[in-house]
């Protein structure tokens, strides 16, 4: 496959993608708000969180975190205890993971369709697993963030809970390695389970681009796949 | 098991690599990221780009602000394209190729991602000034995933020279 087509095919599932995740995107969160919820309450010994979510206009979900005295001191921070605090993501942020997942495993070169509806299914158990590492994060790391700057403006020292680095980390570009690699993994799991019978199965991109050199060499067939030529140092 | 050994190295090195880039960008601090590498190398850039081709936008650089009349546009830490950076540089070391084919790898990337990265940031300030409503669309979702193809070209496109270079030497 050509670079340029490579390309092309990205662009084309990430846009059909997204399509379907702009289409099935309120479903999906009216579907999953319980347990981000569930999930974004737990993160924090601080706080609980309540999430509500307005589809329409806005596509907002928002965190309303109540604050309560505990690890956290909220007195030095001028906090009165059962504070709420209140921060809201768009849903885009929400399924860009989704969209990556899926573009990756929608470009993928896959022998049949077979192959390829077996790793779009596979897909989903991931996405929601992308999802799960990256909502509840971002939403609570939001709250944390606030938490921070309150911190420094009263100059109380306060350490870098492990969420909010995760969500920096996540939003970053950290959830684009998330989703590329569980789409990586994903290929490589469905390669070792159902092996390919001919050589057009992709088991990884480095190691189809060295097939490819091996195959202009004129290697072709099976043999030509196996072998990964060592490039000199 | 053992034919996607190569594989499963390639999505650790991927990862490792990635990981110890994002740690070492936290390190810098906001304060010299917006006053020095936003401001004099994407803004001051960008602002000069917008003003040539609309002269009456009025493009103004506070640090890490894009400032007209219009509206305004914040780059901040994640906006620099450093992520996507530090994805083809740790996928650039992941491939097994020499030493000087990671190099120019390792350039054209980073040449790439600024150049796409200023396209980014001049699109949108248009895209606010002119469809606010697409902003958020276009910032989190559609843009991104454009540039996600054209680095997925462009890194198919060194791993197929790397491996053409290889068929080279061994032939």
């Amino acid at each position: 496959m050509s670079p340029a087509k490579l390309a092309l095919r990205i662009a084309l599932a990430a846009v059909i993608a997204l399509m379907v995740t702009q289409f099935a995107g309120h479903a999906m969160v009216d579907a999953l708000l319980l347990p981000l919820a569930s999930i974004t309450d737990t993160l924090s010994a601080v706080y609980t969180a309540q999430l509500s979510w307005q589809p329409g206009a806005t596509d907002m979900v928002r965190i309303t975190a109540q604050l309560f005295d505990g690890p956290l001191a909220l007195a030095p921070l001028g906090i009165h205890n059962g504070a709420e605090v209140k921060a809201a993501i768009h849903l885009e942020h929400i399924l860009l993971p989704v969209v990556v997942l899926y573009a990756v495993l929608g470009a993928w070169p896959q022998p049949d369709w077979r192959r390829r509806i077996i790793v779009m299914l596979a897909g989903v158990p991931s996405a929601l697993l992308a999802v799960a590492l990256t909502t509840p994060f971002l939403l609570a790391g939001k709250i944390e963030m606030l938490l921070q700057q309150r911190a420094a403006a009263m100059g109380v020292p306060r350490a870098e809970p492990g969420l909010l680095r995760w969500m920096l980390f996540t939003e970053g570009g950290g959830r684009w390695l998330l989703a590329i690699v569980l789409a990586l993994l994903i290929i490589t799991v469905v390669d070792i389970m159902l092996p390919a019978r001919s050589n057009t199965s992709a088991a990884g991109l480095p190691h189809r681009a060295q097939r490819e050199g091996s195959e202009r060499r004129g290697e072709r067939g099976r043999g030509a796949v196996d072998k990964l030529p060592t490039t000199p140092r | 098991m053992q034919r996607y050994r190569p594989q499963l190295s390639f999505v650790l090195v991927l990862v490792l690599g990635y990981v110890s880039l994002d740690w070492c960008y936290r390190q810098v601090p906001d304060q010299i990221l917006a006053d020095r590498v936003y401001r004099w190398a994407i803004n001051q850039v960008a602002a000069g780009i917008i003003n040539s081709v609309a002269p009456t936008a009025q493009v103004k650089v506070d640090a890490h602000r894009l400032v007209s009349p219009r509206a305004t546009l914040e780059v901040v830490r994640g906006c620099d394209g450093s992520g996507l950076l530090f994805l083809l540089v740790a996928a650039v070391l992941a491939f097994t190729a020499s030493w000087s084919h990671k190099l120019v790898g390792l350039l054209v990337a980073s040449v790439l991602v600024y150049v796409l990265n200023e396209v980014r940031v001049i699109t949108l300030y248009f895209v606010l000034v002119s469809y606010p409503r697409w902003f958020v669309p276009l910032h989190t979702s559609l843009i991104p995933v454009l540039i996600m193809a054209l680095s997925a070209m462009f890194y198919l496109w060194w791993t197929r020279w790397v491996s053409a270079a290889a068929s080279h030497v061994s032939g």
